[in-house]
C-alpha cells in the first residue's frame, strides 16, 4: 500500500469532515444569536402592546452561572455587599450576615432577560396585579438568597436570579427558570 | 526516499494528528451547544448491573398463617409464610381453568364458625391487593363471579368444606367451590398437627367477642441487637449519593439547605421537588402528585420496587436482612388513583417496628413516585436460649390504662375495668417482633389496636416501648 496516498486521502476525509461539523457549530452560533435577537424584540413588542413602558437597556444574551453555598449567621447583621463574578448577593426576607463559602461544581445557562420578562409579566397577571402603564425600569442578574422558607438554616443556596426593577417595585425571577 | 520527501511525511502525520483533534473538538463543541440536550439518565433508568431488583410477585406474599385445630386452639407462622403459600398457588396454578367454580359470599357467622370449629388454614396478607390483577398475574383462569370480589385480604381453607378455597375481600369473605376438587384441597388439612405456641382468640382468654388471636404461653429467643443507621458510616456521602440519584443532572442546581442541627434540605425550583435528610440517617422526598393513565396495583408495585432500587437501594442481601411488604392500598380512582406501599425491615426473619413508622413508604400516581420515605438500617440479630416471655395477656391488663389515655386523650380512666374492656374491644392483632428503640432493636410485643395504632412494650418485662397512630 501507498501510505503516502493514503495519508492525503485521510487528511482530505477530515478537511471535509472538519468543515461540515464547523459549517454546522457556526449555523449553529448565529441560529442562537438570530432566535435570541428575535425573542427579545418578539417579548418587548408583546410586552409593549400589554401596556409595559421598557426603558432599561436589555441584555439579549444569556450566562452561564453555578449556584452558590453561602453560610449564615443570624445573630450579625454586618452584612457586608457580597457578589460572585461581578453579581451582587441580595438576602431577602431575612437580615443576616451571610459568606460565600463556594460556588457549585458546574454551571447552566440563565435564561434571557426577555424570558424573565415574560415570566414577571404571566406571573403577575396570573395574581391579578399586573397594570398598564408599567415601567420597566432595569433587568440585571443577580444571586439571591431567600431565606422566608428556611429560617433556621445554617447554610443555604443562592440562585441567579433576574433582578427586574419597574415603576411598581423589585421582582426577581429564577433566572435557571424551573 | 530523501530527505525532504521523509519531512514531508512527517507533516503529514503531524496534520492528521491535529485534524483528528480538530475533529473531535468540534463534535464536542456541536454536541455541548445543542439547544436540547440529550438527556441520557431519563432514557435510560440509570440503576446498576449489581443492583438488586426485586419482582413484585416477592413482595406479595402473607404476612402470617394461622393454623385452627378445630377447637378454637390455633397456632400462628408469622416469620416465613411463603412456602405455605407457594404450594397452594402452585396447586391453584395447575388447576386452574380445569374445574367449573362457582363464587358465593358466606355471611361472618360462617366464616367465624369454620375457622373454629373445623381445622382450618388462614393466609393473612399485608394489604388490598386487586383480586382480578392478582389473578392474572398469577395466571390462574377467571370465571363467571370473580368479579365479585374485589380484593385479596386471606386465603382461608377449612375442613368445613374441603372442596373450597375462600378468598376474604375487606369485609366480605367468598367461597370458590372447584366442581371435583376435594382431594387436593383437603391434603392440606391433614397436615396440621398442633404446635407451640397455642393460640386462642381474645374473646376465650380475656372476656368478650373479640376473636384476635392471642397466646396463652409464649416462649422467645429474641434478644437485644444491634441497629445503626445505613447513612451511620459516612452520612455525608449517602446523602449525596441520594440526591444525586433523585435529582440527576440538575443536582448542581439545586438549593441545598443545612440547619444547626445537621439536617439538610434539598429543593428543587420552588420546592417541586425537595429531598430532607434527617441528620440520623432518615429520608424523605416530595414532589407533586401528576395525574395520568393509571398503571395498575402490580405496574405501581412495580414502579415503586425499581424506584427503591435506584434511590436508596434494597441491600444486598434482601433475603436475609430484607424487606417485606406490610402494607398495600389503593385511595381514589380513574386518573388520580393513588397507590401507598409500605416495607419494613426483617432481621434474621423477624419484623422491625419503629415509632417512626415503616423503613420504606412510597405513595405513587400515575406510576409515578410523588413520595418516598425511608429509614433503612443495617441489622445483626442474635439469638440466645429461649426464655419465657410475659403472658401477652398481663401485658395488656398491665398497660391498658396507658393504652386508654393515649387512645382517647382521657388523662382521667374512670376504671381499670373500662380500659381493660375498652382496650380488649379495639384489639386486632397480637405478635411479637423487634422494636427500634434508641439505636438498638428490642424484643417486644406488639399490641395492634383498631384504627391502625400499634403499641409496644418490652417482651419479657412488658415495660412500654413507643407507639404508632
Amino acid at each position: 500500500m501507498d501510505w503516502s496516498k493514503a495519508k492525503n486521502l485521510i487528511i482530505a476525509a477530515l478537511l471535509v469532515t472538519n468543515l461540515v461539523i464547523g459549517g454546522q457549530y457556526l449555523s449553529m452560533l448565529h441560529a442562537e444569536t438570530s432566535r435570541a435577537e428575535e425573542s427579545l424584540k418578539a417579548a418587548t413588542e408583546f410586552l409593549e402592546e400589554q401596556g409595559v413602558k421598557i426603558s432599561a437597556d436589555i441584555s439579549v444574551s444569556s450566562e452561564k452561572l453555578p449556584v452558590l453555598f453561602v453560610s449564615i449567621d443570624r445573630g450579625s447583621e454586618d452584612s457586608d455587599e457580597l457578589e460572585y463574578k461581578g453579581r451582587p448577593l441580595v438576602v431577602r426576607a431575612a437580615q443576616a450576615s451571610v459568606k460565600i463559602l463556594e460556588p457549585g461544581q458546574q454551571a447552566a445557562w440563565t435564561i434571557s432577560a426577555s424570558e424573565a420578562l415574560l415570566k414577571l409579566y404571566a406571573s403577575l397577571k396570573q395574581e391579578g396585579s399586573f397594570y398598564s402603564g408599567m415601567e420597566v425600569k432595569s433587568a440585571d442578574l443577580v444571586y439571591v438568597l431567600n431565606l422566608k422558607d428556611s429560617q433556621s438554616a445554617a447554610q443555604d443556596t443562592a440562585i441567579p436570579a433576574w433582578r427586574i426593577v419597574t415603576s411598581r417595585g423589585t421582582y426577581y425571577i429564577d433566572a435557571y427558570a424551573r | 526516499m530523501s530527505e525532504n520527501k521523509r519531512r514531508f511525511e512527517r507533516i503529514k502525520d503531524a496534520v492528521i494528528v491535529v485534524l483528528f483533534i480538530m475533529t473531535i473538538l468540534l463534535l464536542y463543541l456541536v454536541w455541548r451547544g445543542y439547544p436540547q440536550k440529550i438527556n441520557l439518565s431519563e432514557i435510560f433508568e440509570l440503576i446498576s448491573p449489581g443492583t438488586v431488583l426485586p419482582r413484585a410477585e416477592e413482595f406479595i406474599k402473607p404476612d402470617f398463617v394461622v393454623y385452627g385445630y378445630g377447637d378454637a386452639a390455633f397456632s400462628a407462622e408469622i416469620q416465613d409464610a411463603s412456602p405455605i403459600y407457594d404450594s397452594l398457588l402452585k396447586m391453584v396454578q395447575e388447576n386452574s381453568g380445569k374445574y367449573a367454580v362457582g363464587v358465593t359470599e358466606i355471611s361472618a357467622e360462617q366464616k367465624a364458625q369454620m375457622m373454629r370449629e373445623y381445622k382450618s388454614l388462614r393466609l393473612v396478607f399485608p394489604g388490598d391487593i386487586p383480586f382480578a390483577e392478582f389473578c392474572e398475574r398469577s395466571g390462574i383462569e377467571r370465571q363467571s363471579g370473580y368479579e365479585s370480589v374485589q380484593f385479596l385480604n386471606e386465603i382461608i381453607i377449612s375442613e368445613a368444606a374441603p372442596e373450597s378455597i375462600f378468598v376474604v375481600s375487606g369485609d366480605s369473605c367468598y367461597r370458590f367451590w372447584p366442581d371435583g376438587a376435594e382431594e387436593f384441597i383437603g391434603s392440606y388439612l391433614d397436615g396440621i398437627k398442633s404446635q407451640e405456641p397455642i393460640f386462642y382468640a381474645a374473646g376465650d382468654i380475656l372476656g368478650g367477642e373479640n376473636s384476635t388471636l392471642l397466646p396463652l404461653h409464649f416462649s422467645s429467643s429474641l434478644v437485644r441487637s444491634v441497629w445503626k443507621s445505613e447513612a451511620q458510616e459516612d452520612p455525608v456521602r449517602t446523602n449525596k449519593e441520594m440526591a444525586v440519584s433523585i435529582f440527576g443532572e440538575n443536582f448542581d442546581f439545586v438549593r441545598r439547605i443545612t440547619d444547626n442541627f445537621g439536617n439538610l434540605t434539598y429543593m428543587y425550583g420552588y420546592g417541586q421537588k425537595t429531598l430532607s435528610c434527617s441528620a440520623e440517617g432518615s429520608y424523605e422526598y416530595r414532589m407533586m402528585p401528576s395525574a395520568g393513565a393509571d398503571p395498575g396495583f402490580y405496574g405501581s408495585l412495580e414502579s415503586a420496587i425499581s424506584f427503591v432500587a435506584g434511590h436508596g437501594g434494597w441491600g444486598d442481601e434482601r433475603k436475609a436482612s430484607g424487606y417485606i411488604l406490610t402494607h398495600a392500598s389503593v385511595e381514589g380512582s380513574g386518573r388520580d388513583k393513588i397507590y401507598n406501599f409500605e416495607f419494613s425491615q426483617v432481621a434474621g426473619g423477624v419484623r422491625i417496628y419503629s415509632e417512626k413508622g415503616p423503613a420504606i413508604r412510597l405513595r405513587l400516581s400515575a406510576g409515578e413516585v410523588f413520595y418516598y420515605s425511608r429509614r433503612a438500617g443495617l441489622a445483626n440479630a442474635t439469638m440466645a436460649e429461649e426464655k419465657e416471655a410475659v403472658d401477652a395477656a398481663n401485658v395488656l391488663a398491665g398497660n391498658c390504662n396507658l393504652m386508654y389515655n393515649i387512645l382517647t386523650g382521657d388523662l382521667l380512666v374512670p376504671s381499670s375495668d373500662k380500659a381493660f374492656s375498652y382496650v380488649v374491644e379495639k384489639l386486632e392483632r397480637v405478635s411479637s417482633g423487634y422494636v427500634l428503640n434508641r439505636g438498638m432493636l428490642e424484643p417486644a410485643w406488639i399490641i395492634g389496636l383498631e384504627g391502625g395504632n400499634n403499641f409496644f412494650f418490652g417482651l419479657y418485662d412488658a415495660e412500654p416501648l413507643g407507639f404508632t397512630r
